[in-house]
């Protein structure tokens, strides 16, 4: 019946919240981080969700006349938020520009923490959904049993 | 007896492929939460239940006649694809309503087990006493 192709809708689900939540956590992390390995302060990132069909198997999809349905999701790209930095004025810093202003990264942390509560919640409705699925294989087994 | 059996078969497999295809539905959309112009999806499920209903009251002169089989009682255009516009990313999966149906999936899953379980066992009963 495709079994293992049932649980790999939703086991891409877990791992595209899992990304989303690494990136944001590193957002978080990363608030006031004025200097990065490239140079310039720490630029906030994001997530890029796409669909992406499963393949349900042949005979699975055979069955019926309704094609393929299943469909999870992948992250195609961690993408940077191209707004601008923060400036603040400090000229003693010892990344101050020239002008006496410090970039700090364009990061708000009660737009990241939303973001991360989001991922969470989606995060745990994927395992719901697994957690049912496994729940229904197992009492396919127990037809006819005493 | 075995012309019943069969029939009970057939509608157990067509309301098991009713409620497998609705669960990939849910899992898709639930796997979809966030992902950007995602509608969610969904089959009428009354309707396909109860066209498989009528496949029990298909008259057999002789108990050798095949039933409806299973197959090609579910088509592509049971599936409702739900127009909303929703958020601003063009997503309208509602988590709330996802979790519902999954629940609701569940308690229809079991019902349809149950029901053969019981079948087979009357069977099975039938069959040992009249040893």
């Amino acid at each position: 019946m495709g079994i293992e192709s049932m649980f790999q809708v939703n086991a891409s689900g877990l791992k595209a919240q899992m990304m989303r939540i690494e990136v944001h956590s590193s957002n978080i992390a990363n608030i006031n981080s004025t200097r990065t390995p490239e140079g310039g302060p720490y630029r906030r990132k994001e997530v890029v969700f796409q669909a992406k069909p499963v393949n349900q198997g042949f005979a699975e999809t055979l069955r019926n006349a309704t094609g393929n349905v299943s469909t999870g999701v992948e992250v195609t790209e961690v993408i940077e938020d191209p707004s601008a930095f923060r400036r603040k004025f400090d000229p003693n810093h010892p990344d101050a520009g020239p002008d006496g202003y410090v970039l700090f990264p364009n990061i708000d942390v009660v737009s990241e923490m939303v973001d991360l509560q989001e991922a969470s919640r989606s995060y745990e409705a994927n395992i719901s959904a697994i957690v049912s699925i496994k729940n229904m294989i197992a009492r396919t087994f127990e037809i006819g049993r005493r | 007896m075995f012309g019943s059996f069969d029939k009970v078969v057939d509608k157990f497999a067509t309301d098991l492929d009713a409620v497998m295809l609705r669960n990939r539905l849910i899992s898709s959309n639930i796997a979809n939460l966030d992902t950007p112009g995602y509608k969610s999806k969904d089959i009428d499920f009354n309707k396909v239940l109860s066209s498989s209903m009528d496949s029990l009251e298909v008259k057999r002169t002789n108990s050798r006649h095949l039933g409806n089989t299973s197959s090609g009682n579910l088509q592509s255009g049971d599936i409702i694809v739900n127009p909303n516009p929703g958020r601003p990313d063009g997503n309208n999966v509602d988590i709330d309503d996802e979790m519902l149906k999954l629940s609701e999936n569940s308690i229809q899953y079991n019902t349809v087990i149950q029901f053969v379980s019981r079948k087979l066992r009357g069977m099975s009963d039938a069959i040992q006493q009249a040893k």
